[in-house]
């Protein structure tokens, strides 16, 4: 017991869903999860700042940006101030290694003839004075191309020299975390590091507070609500299940010591689960400690039974050696069926079955030999009502409509992550239309370019950009974001250099060229030295990147992984997915593969619910097996195991009948409703000897059903969808076990009064 | 009688000067900026032409444009030129599209404050917007309802290292003359002549 609270101490919580996913998983899901726990998407955090003048949501924003960038929490902090004159010019020098369309004819005489009146033009237009700051030095407008793509085709509109929502009401900016996404502990204190930066920008000069407000969105913000709604949601409901489980007992008993002796096997068991599941997974997941909570429903079964078998004046001990059977056969079928989840490939899942699987044994163990020990006083039995016996042509009826319902009903699995998640429809939309306003990639679908080199990968995505630019002129997605658009292999970089050409050739070029035009002889004469500066750069590297922004950017979208580098390019604003899809499937690239994070998590998602119905299926199977032979009877047995089938496919016709989309939750929690059942099925199965004895048994679980059906009440009001499935599974799972095991028994018993 | 038709004469030729002059004085008393605001403030729609010369340093000769003009009260303007190549440029509200080798770009004035002054100029002028005007430019008129001038000079730092002088000429509610004056020394005249219906 110490040891376990030692080991429960030390275990950490863990609170992401990313342990409700797969640990076997081929390479492409294995990419996947990675970019869920680690992705670029998962990083990045979308803030919105309203409800105050422009010119002060403007002064908040740089403040808030300024702070954060030197927070050292966060890669990159962008909000739409220009770039500084010195990364501008920076890029201004290896504008021609940048440049993606860079061709041999890109400096011939008709090429740059074309440049020059297209120069005429902008001249003519609105950005006039724009162009003629650049035009000596660029004239073919490559700096303006490549400052567009970096900014990505559809960027947000610019306020007081930052961004701004197409209304002009919010002030936006994107902060990208360097804790990976779903390190749920680091998000957290970035998060908090927001808020705090915010809160201080909010105090203006001359003690003005404004009353700005902040909106964070994004996978990180949500995992960490998510994650503390989780913790919130497991606490409360333990402590209400356990004030009403206390309650439920110390009206049953009328006296204070069984009471508190039926707790006693009950925290053992939590405690021992926990920490098997500390020592054998290093970390316990905040869903399935919340599950293990569940267990309070279970657990004080043992004790309750022992309790009201126990004669007047007789000892524990005795009591204890006469159900000794039963209450072994219960321990075991549930151990069993725990013990099969422990098969799955969710580390979510086996980490449940471990819990369930030790705190059973150690609950049954401590009901078995540590209760007899101790002296509970006298106690009246329970004041209940003994569990009516409903008549058999009722259980037959409902048997015969769940039938009619299961093959009737439409079996809709749920497989989608979004909506297991507490994240409310309202912030999903919200974010949604953040990242619109913001072009900022949506999370949900990103191309791969996996190559043995990071040079080789770099080469790979580039060559696809043209493909990429056609998608974006097709209307099939709004932008992109590359690794090479800052850091271009070094083959395409000298494949541009080589392109440049020499001093007496541009210049030959471009006089022939300027013919004709109004331009003012030798205004371009810092053109040509570009060019002849640019022959000689030397190429980029990525540790020349070093102190701009697109460092981290590079980082992010080009990353070592399994022996090889990937190159990504996350994808925006996809209105159709089935257009991309489809797309994406005409245009076959050896190395290329689309992740549909959201598909694949939904495959996912259905391989795992697949295999742990298999598993509940063996376990059912093995069960089974275990009481054919603890029984020595095949008829005894059936009629112990039917009893609770018959539950497990009424429960899951009720859900349906409710209009409920089945999900993997909802079927473990089914295998819940297997050992619950069970033990009903045991408890009333025990031959009786006597009319007080069948009283008993009748007595033992009716209060074993009051107490599960309060706990598990209790969990169907959380807000949590997870824990809302599996209160509902299994309080419906309970009614019907007692209903058909009461129903079973009344077919077994010879009829008797009372 | 003679006499007494003459003085007859003379007191109407009296009367009538004394009318001419009241009403020149009348004139002179009402017709301001926020008279001429005001017709303009009544024009519910135009359309011109228009040629515009733009003179630039890097240039040895003016660029030449020509083409139409529409407006619809009080912020949609479309200017459409036709020559020497076709390009629209339309503004609806803080929207300015960009149709040019047919490629349309969109850009919001409220990004481009300096662009959206410029805009300005015009579009509160003709919508008779005097307080638009006047956050970005102070703002003089000179000359009479037949042949106006206003000078607009921009009121703030920003704008004044984009803009030096814009000058604008018409007369009543037709604006016949847009002069821009860029701080670099650039210059453009544009030259407007309504097309009536």
């Amino acid at each position: 017991m110490l040891l376990s609270i030692v080991q429960l101490v030390r275990t950490p919580l863990n609170l992401d869903l990313s342990g409700f996913l797969p640990s076997h998983a081929s390479a492409s899901q294995r990419l996947l999860i990675d970019q869920m726990r680690d992705g670029v998407g998962g990083r990045l955090i979308l803030l919105s700042i309203t409800g105050d003048t422009s010119e002060q949501l403007a002064r908040i924003s740089q403040q808030l940006a300024a702070d954060l960038q030197h927070s050292g929490q966060f890669s990159l902090v962008a909000n739409g101030m220009p770039l500084p004159r010195a990364q501008l010019e920076w890029l201004m020098e290896r504008r021609y290694l940048l440049t993606p369309a860079l061709n041999a004819q890109s400096f011939s005489t008709a090429s740059l003839r074309q440049a020059l009146n297209d120069s005429l033009r902008l001249l003519a237009s609105p950005l006039s004075s724009v162009i003629q700051a650049w035009l000596p030095r660029d004239p073919g407008g490559n700096m303006l191309a490549l400052l567009q793509s970096l900014a990505g085709s559809n960027p947000p509109d610019i306020l007081h020299g930052v961004w701004f929502s197409h209304d002009g009401q919010r002030a936006l900016l994107l902060a990208y975390s360097l804790a990976p996404g779903m390190d749920a502990g680091a998000q957290e204190q970035a998060i908090a590091a927001i808020q705090h930066a915010f809160t201080a920008s909010t105090h203006a000069a001359e003690g003005r507070v404004s009353p700005a407000r902040l909106q964070m969105s994004g996978a990180a913000v949500f995992a960490a609500e998510a994650r503390q709604q989780i913790e919130r949601a497991a606490q409360r409901t333990t402590v209400l299940s356990i004030v009403l489980v206390t309650l439920i007992l110390l009206f049953a008993y009328r006296a204070w010591k069984p009471v508190v002796y039926s707790l006693i096997p009950l925290l053992t068991g939590l405690l021992v689960g926990a920490a098997a599941v500390g020592a054998g997974f290093g970390s316990i997941h905040g869903i399935t400690l919340a599950f293990g909570a569940l267990l309070i429903g279970e657990a004080v079964d043992y004790p309750a039974y022992l309790f009201t078998h126990r004669t007047s004046g007789e000892a524990l001990s005795a009591t204890a050696g006469r159900i000794r059977h039963a209450l072994r056969l219960a321990i075991l079928t549930t151990t069993l069926s725990a013990l099969f989840m422990l098969l799955s490939d969710l580390e979510g899942l086996r980490q449940l079955g471990l819990l369930t699987a030790a705190g059973t044994v150690a609950a049954g163990l401590t009901t078995r030999w540590l209760l007899p020990a101790l002296q509970p006083g006298e106690y009246s039995l329970p004041h209940l009502p003994a569990w009516p016996r409903p008549p058999r042509w009722l259980a037959i009826l409902l048997l015969v409509v769940t039938a009619f319902m299961l093959v009737r009903a439409d079996l809709v699995w749920d497989d989608d992550l979004t909506n297991l998640s507490p994240t409310p429809p309202a912030a999903l939309a919200q974010d949604r239309a953040l990242r619109n306003e913001l072009g900022a990639p949506d999370a949900r679908f990103v191309l791969s370019f996996a190559a043995p080199t990071a040079e080789a990968a770099l080469a790979l995505s580039e060559q696809q950009q043209a493909w990429l630019e056609s998608m974006i002129h097709d209307g099939i997605i709004t932008g992109y974001a590359l690794a090479a658009q800052s850091l271009p292999s070094q083959a395409a970089q000298r494949a541009r250099q080589s392109v440049l050409p020499d001093s007496a050739t541009a210049k030959r070029n471009l006089q022939q060229a300027l013919q004709g035009l109004p331009f003012r002889p030798g205004s371009f004469a810092p053109f040509l030295r570009d060019i002849e500066h640019s022959r000689r750069l030397p190429l980029i590297q990525r540790r020349d990147l070093d102190g701009t922004p697109w460092a981290s950017r590079v980082d992010a979208l080009l990353t070592p992984g399994q022996g090889q580098w990937i190159a990504l390019a996350p994808l925006a604003g996809i209105a159709q997915p089935a257009q991309l899809i489809a797309a994406v499937h005409r245009h076959p690239v050896s190395g290329m593969s689309l992740l549909d994070i959201k598909g694949d998590t939904e495959t996912l998602l259905r391989n795992a619910r697949e295999q742990a119905l298999i598993l509940m299926l063996a376990g059912i199977g093995t069960i089974g097996l275990l009481l054919w032979f603890s029984l020595g009877n095949a008829r005894v047995a059936t009629m112990t195991l039917l009893p609770v089938l018959a539950a497990m496919l009424t429960t899951t016709a009720a859900l349906l009948a409710l209009g409920v989309r089945l999900n993997l939750f909802h079927l473990i929690s089914l295998l819940l409703v297997l050992g619950i059942g069970l033990n009903y099925a045991l408890f009333f199965q025990r031959r009786a000897e006597s009319p007080e004895s069948s009283r008993r048994a009748s007595l033992a679980v009716g209060l074993c059903g009051l107490t599960s059906m309060g706990a598990f009440t209790i969990l169907t009001f959380t807000p949590i969808p997870v824990l809302h499935a599996i209160g509902l599974t299994v309080l419906f799972g309970t009614l019907f076990s007692l209903f058909y095991a009461a129903a079973w028994r009344a077919r077994s018993l010879p009829s008797k009064p009372g | 009688m003679p006499s007494g038709k003459h003085l007859t004469s003379a007191g109407l030729h009296l009367f009538c000067l004394g009318m001419l002059c009241a009403s020149a004085q009348l004139m002179a008393e009402d017709w301001g900026l926020a008279q001429l605001m005001s017709e303009f403030a009544s024009v519910e729609k135009s359309h011109a032409r228009f040629q515009e010369e733009k003179h630039l340093a890097m240039l040895t000769e003016p660029l030449q444009l020509s083409g139409t003009l529409r407006y619809v009260r009080p912020d949609q303007i479309e200017k459409r030129i036709t020559q020497p190549y076709t390009e629209s440029l339309r503004i609806n509200h803080d929207r300015l599209e960009w149709e040019t080798q047919g490629r349309t770009r969109t850009l919001s004035l409220r990004s481009q404050p300096q662009i959206g002054a410029l805009v300005e100029s015009m579009r509160a002028t003709l919508a008779g917007d005097l307080p638009a005007l006047q956050r970005h430019y102070t703002v003089k008129l000179a000359g009479s309802r037949a042949q106006w001038a206003i000078t607009l000079e921009p009121r703030y730092e920003d704008l004044a290292q984009f803009i030096e002088q814009i000058r604008l000429r018409g007369l009543d509610n037709q604006l016949r003359q847009v002069e821009i004056i860029e701080a670099n020394g650039n210059r453009s005249l544009m030259r407007i002549e309504e097309i009536h219906n």
